[in-house]
């Protein structure tokens, strides 16, 4: 089996409340290509659930610096914005979900399995967060329970218990142009020197070999570019990741048919949405 | 020529990138992906294992060598 890299994206929509587990696709969020910019169009769309969105990039894991997963929310007044890298976000691309967008809330501990069927079950006993690529609770997020997504302690996420999800069977993208691919990742892999950070011995995000210092970190409050954050890039790889050409070729050479036009519009796209955001906000 | 095999000497130094995984997928499957892998990474961060299945012939050893950036892997002579 492989992944259908057509016009549309697919979303894993839980609800605690009645803890139901339903995928969708959904055709309007293609041209927001992934990332933030997804996360705020879901957000914008279910904006009268108050959810938890959690999105991945379209070439997580297939190409270097780029395995962060976004988390967005909405906190009193305020829309938060987090990054955390792990594994994620490629095990999500891998398992073709765009982002899964999480409502209500559960008295006990919640597991969602995705794997041949997806599941949702409540936890007897013990929470292990080692065991899940993703933890949620009131005032932390790990993957793997070591990759953080920052400081929760002033924008709770407002659950009462824990949830884990597991990624537990992904599928494989059919190379179309392999050369191209080959070609573009020995020139992402080469420009190791733009990354603005040293690399280490630390465990590493999935797909990403630098192993630095701040891999267990969250991103917060790091404002950059919309082109590397719809693609989850590492904010230290910014520089590669908002270079339109080479994002057009990689996005190209995985299979996914945007064009330079889809690539330039976003930022108009992504300002339109967070205007009528903060619109609905006040 | 010689085959020669690919193994794990340095598996201390793993970093969990999973570099080699999917780099095994594409060389050897042309696929993108970590499903089924030929080299697994298991473990938890800090403590991450490297299991590779050599039942599947592993065309391109040599690459996989390469793209670790911990120097996790060795190429050896067939000692049968």
């Amino acid at each position: 089996m492989s992944l259908d890299i057509e016009s549309y994206k697919k979303v894993l929509h839980v609800d605690l409340d009645n803890m139901e587990v339903v995928s969708k696709i959904n055709e309007s969020l293609w041209q927001y290509i992934g990332g933030i910019a997804v996360s705020y169009k879901l957000l914008s769309d279910y904006y009268d659930d108050a959810p938890i969105i959690i999105s991945t990039g379209p070439l997580a894991g297939c190409f270097p610096y780029i395995s962060k997963a976004n988390l967005l929310y909405i906190s009193g007044d305020a829309v938060v914005e987090k990054y955390g890298g792990g594994s994620i976000a490629p095990l999500l691309n891998f398992a073709g979900f765009d982002a899964i967008v999480i409502k209500g809330d559960a008295k006990k501990n919640v597991v969602i399995d995705i794997s041949d069927d997806i599941t949702i079950e409540e936890v007897e006993g013990e929470f292990d967060p080692k065991e899940y690529d993703l933890t949620l609770a009131d005032k932390s997020v790990y993957s793997k329970n070591y990759f953080s997504f920052g400081n929760f302690d002033e924008s709770r996420l407002g659950l009462s218990a824990n949830v884990g999800i597991k990624i537990s069977k992904t599928s494989t993208i059919d190379m179309y142009a392999y050369y191209d691919y080959e070609n573009w990742y020995a020139k992402i892999l080469d420009r190791y020197k733009e990354v603005t950070v040293e690399p280490g011995n630390n465990p590493s995000c999935m797909g990403c070999p630098m192993g630095c210092d701040f891999s267990s970190k969250g991103e917060d409050n790091m404002k950059i570019s919309v082109l590397p954050r719809s693609l989850i890039s590492c904010v230290y790889a910014e520089d590669i990741y908002k270079d339109i050409p080479l994002v057009f070729g990689c996005l190209n050479c995985v299979g996914y048919k945007y064009t330079h036009n889809h690539l330039e519009n976003l930022p108009t796209l992504f300002g339109e949405l967070k205007t009528s955001l903060n619109a609905k906000l006040i | 020529m010689k085959k020669k095999h690919l193994t794990v000497s340095r598996e201390h130094r793993c970093i969990g990138c999973n570099l080699c995984t999917l780099a095994a997928a594409r060389y050897e499957e042309r696929k993108l992906g970590i499903k089924n892998p030929v080299i697994k990474i298991k473990g938890a961060p800090g403590r991450y294992k490297i299991q590779i299945d050599y039942g599947v012939n592993i065309k391109n050893p040599a690459k996989i060598v390469n793209i670790c950036p911990q120097n996790c892997f060795d190429l050896i002579d067939n000692p049968y």
